[in-house]
């Protein structure tokens, strides 16, 4: 897959006359598609071609559980040809986009669903639209996020990696925890493979990052202290933490910019985005969300701390506190 | 049990002892993943090496089984030191790594992990701006490296661009740092007070080197968290800083059950000593403007009970917003460097 041209005017216009209709005539699924069901697919490709010789595969994982459900309305009505703008703007030529659908294995009907990695705008759109947004959900904390990281780790395969031992991207939008493993049983019966046994999330990870950098974006800072943690422990910096919904495609494209170091550090990325018309607010929380990873990579934009090149102490020392109150009988 | 070796099926390498029956084991050469009965859960990667380890001279350090590399030590607290770290893995994090340089002060390191936590839950006003500001815990446990004696350790995220304490900023600016500098610091550091009384607590340790600033920003943070304790429960501060003696109220208004008026009153003391004063009597620099330096005074002499203090930190906040209308005008945001910085 991957063929077709991208037209950043065309996507416009496809995704402006958009903004009056309501959510069931733009999202018209009531169940799974049957073209992403992904039980018995082998592989989603991302490769390059005569069109596109330097592509870039990239992943959406959306959360349609409950109120996350808005993100790939979001997503359709504005926020896409804004995205793609951004990564072709940033320096990325050819990017192709596949978008997945993520629910709770437990309870919802389409748990999973596939697209295909495509490059032009009416086919990204097309996979989108198509999205079953079922609006359920498990009462337990927790959605089968991993189920998503296990099938791209699996059953994709992208030319960036495989020939230029370049990473694609995994975003993924959600506001819970993922459960701890991937269920035999459940792969089995929504993907068609056959493990031995159940497999530590952590180990999907391990797999995914190897042809993708995943990133996990919480949609606002309420719902940050419910999921983040379980997140950070899998993926470290690379949970990212939005202020609104809204920011989640500049966040996303921002991201990109910085990785692939398209932009040198935030403060480029914030003078890019005041160019393209972003408000201040927005601006702003932008720039506060992509931060702490930012940081991670050295391009945060502030200086190095000052670092005294010490080991761990040796020995005991004596306090500098003086106890006011005696100290518990240990 | 029998134990028997196992050889990984992708390259034929020998495989740890399993711990149990039902672990599941990844294989050191080639990252394919075993079950203990000795199949492969998990197809071989087709890449036989991960990216090359990020600094492999720096030294490794483990607390909670995870392993971190020591990018350098930030500071020495009054019994630990702290170290800047990022987890050893290619998805890292970056962290503060604090270790007990005092071993008999390791108990501190637990109880204030725990009081970070229970602020990162507290569901007081603002919990969600507040809370950024706080450090925010990953991990605890004993730090673990290859010699050396294990020690108690916390592990909390590192918070990008603040790395300037208080302490740093009168080595800088000698003779103090300039009063609408002061005056930002000021009110951020009571807004975060206001939140951290609200949620229950009093910090006990508003010294110089726990008041961490953002320059660019106009930020600030709060560390150092051991001297904490719990609102309501009559209970006196129970640590002092032998090293910061003249930041902590009299005595007598110590052995006191600890109230938002000692926060706000050693918040007043640092910023007097930051703009180049000095924290017992409350006497500012001649360059202070009248109405701040009228204000300092009287926070710094209220304790010995020529007056009431303040007890509530926003309505401290608006006494400090008028005096600073009256020296220097409306609002306006005025930058402030440190060396580094552009």
């Amino acid at each position: 897959m991957g063929f077709g041209s991208y037209s950043y005017d065309a996507h416009e216009s496809l995704t402006r006359g958009r903004a009056a209709l309501p959510r069931q005539q733009l999202f018209r699924q009531d169940r799974c598609h049957p073209l992403m069901e992904p039980h018995g697919v082998r592989w989603r490709e991302s490769r390059d071609s005569a069109g596109h010789p330097a592509s870039l595969g990239i992943v959406f994982a959306l959360d349609v559980t409950g109120s996350m459900g808005h993100i790939p309305e979001l997503l359709a009505r504005q926020r896409l040809p804004a995205f793609m703008k951004a990564l072709l703007e940033a320096g990325v030529a050819d990017p192709q986009v596949l978008f997945m659908a993520v629910g709770d294995a437990h309870s919802d009907r389409a748990p999973l669903q596939v697209g295909q990695f495509e490059s032009s705008e009416r086919q990204m759109d097309q996979w989108l639209t198509w999205l079953f947004l079922e609006g359920g959900g498990g009462a337990a904390g927790a959605e089968s996020y991993e189920l998503a990281m296990y099938f791209a780790a699996a059953h994709t395969d992208l030319d960036c990696w495989r020939k230029r031992e370049h990473r694609g991207y995994f975003f993924m939008t959600g506001d819970e925890r993922p459960h701890g493993y991937v269920s035999r049983k459940q792969v089995a019966d929504l993907i068609g493979d056959t493990l031995e046994q159940d497999v530590p999330v952590r180990h999907v990870v391990d797999a995914l990052q190897r042809a993708y950098e995943p990133f996990f974006l919480i949609p606002d800072l309420a719902r940050r202290r419910q999921c983040e943690r379980d997140w950070r422990e899998l993926l470290g910096d690379r949970v990212i933490c939005l202020e609104d919904a809204t920011d989640t495609v500049d966040v996303a494209a921002g991201l990109v910019a910085l990785c692939e170091g398209a932009l040198p550090d935030l403060d480029a990325l914030a003078r890019h985005l005041q160019r393209g018309g972003l408000t201040r607010e927005r601006l702003g929380a932008v720039v506060r969300a992509l931060t702490p990873f930012a940081a991670t990579l050295g391009r945060d934009g502030t200086p190095q701390p000052r670092l005294e090149d010490e080991p761990l102490p040796e020995h005991d020392a004596p306090s500098g506190l003086q106890r006011l109150v005696a100290p518990p009988e240990r | 049990m029998e134990t028997r070796l196992l050889k990984c099926p992708g390259c034929g390498a020998n495989l740890p002892p399993p711990s149990s029956i039902s672990s599941i084991l990844t294989c050191e050469y080639c990252g394919a993943m075993v079950s203990a009965k000795g199949v492969t859960v998990w197809p071989r990667p087709t890449r036989p090496a991960d990216d090359p380890p990020f600094a492999p001279d720096r030294p490794r350090v483990t607390v909670a089984d995870t392993r971190y590399v020591l990018l350098g030590r930030l500071g020495r607290g009054d019994s630990s030191d702290v170290f800047l770290a990022r987890r050893d893995a290619r998805l890292t994090e970056l962290v503060v790594l604090k270790v007990a340089r005092a071993l008999e002060d390791a108990d501190l390191l637990g109880a204030e992990y725990a009081l970070l936590e229970a602020l990162q839950a507290s569901q007081a006003q603002g919990a969600e701006h507040f809370t950024r500001l706080l450090p925010q815990p990953v991990a605890q446990g004993v730090a673990k490296e290859a010699f050396g004696t294990p020690r108690r350790a916390t592990v909390y995220r590192w918070a990008s661009g603040f790395q300037h304490t208080f302490t740093e900023l009168r080595d800088v600016y000698p003779s103090g740092i300039d009063p609408r500098a002061a005056v930002w610091m000021w009110k951020r550091a009571l807004e975060l007070l206001g939140f951290v009384h609200r949620a229950g607590h009093v910090h006990g340790a508003v010294l110089p080197p726990h008041l961490l600033v953002h320059p660019r920003d106009h930020g600030l943070m709060l560390v150092g968290w051991t001297s904490a304790v719990a609102l309501g429960r009559d209970t006196p501060l129970n640590l002092l800083s032998a090293a910061h003696r003249d930041f902590y109220p009299p005595r007598r208004r110590l052995e006191a059950p600890a109230s938002p008026a000692i926060d706000i009153a050693m918040c007043a003391r640092s910023i007097v000593w930051v703009m180049g004063g000095d924290p017992v009597t409350g006497v500012t620099p001649s360059h202070v403007p009248r109405p701040l330096a009228d204000l300092l005074r009287a926070q710094c002499a209220s304790d010995t009970g020529a007056e009431a203090p303040v007890v509530d930190a926003w309505e401290m906040k608006e006494h400090v917003s008028a005096a600073a209308h009256e020296a220097f005008g409306p609002p306006r945001f005025t930058p402030f460097t440190l060396p580094g910085w552009r």
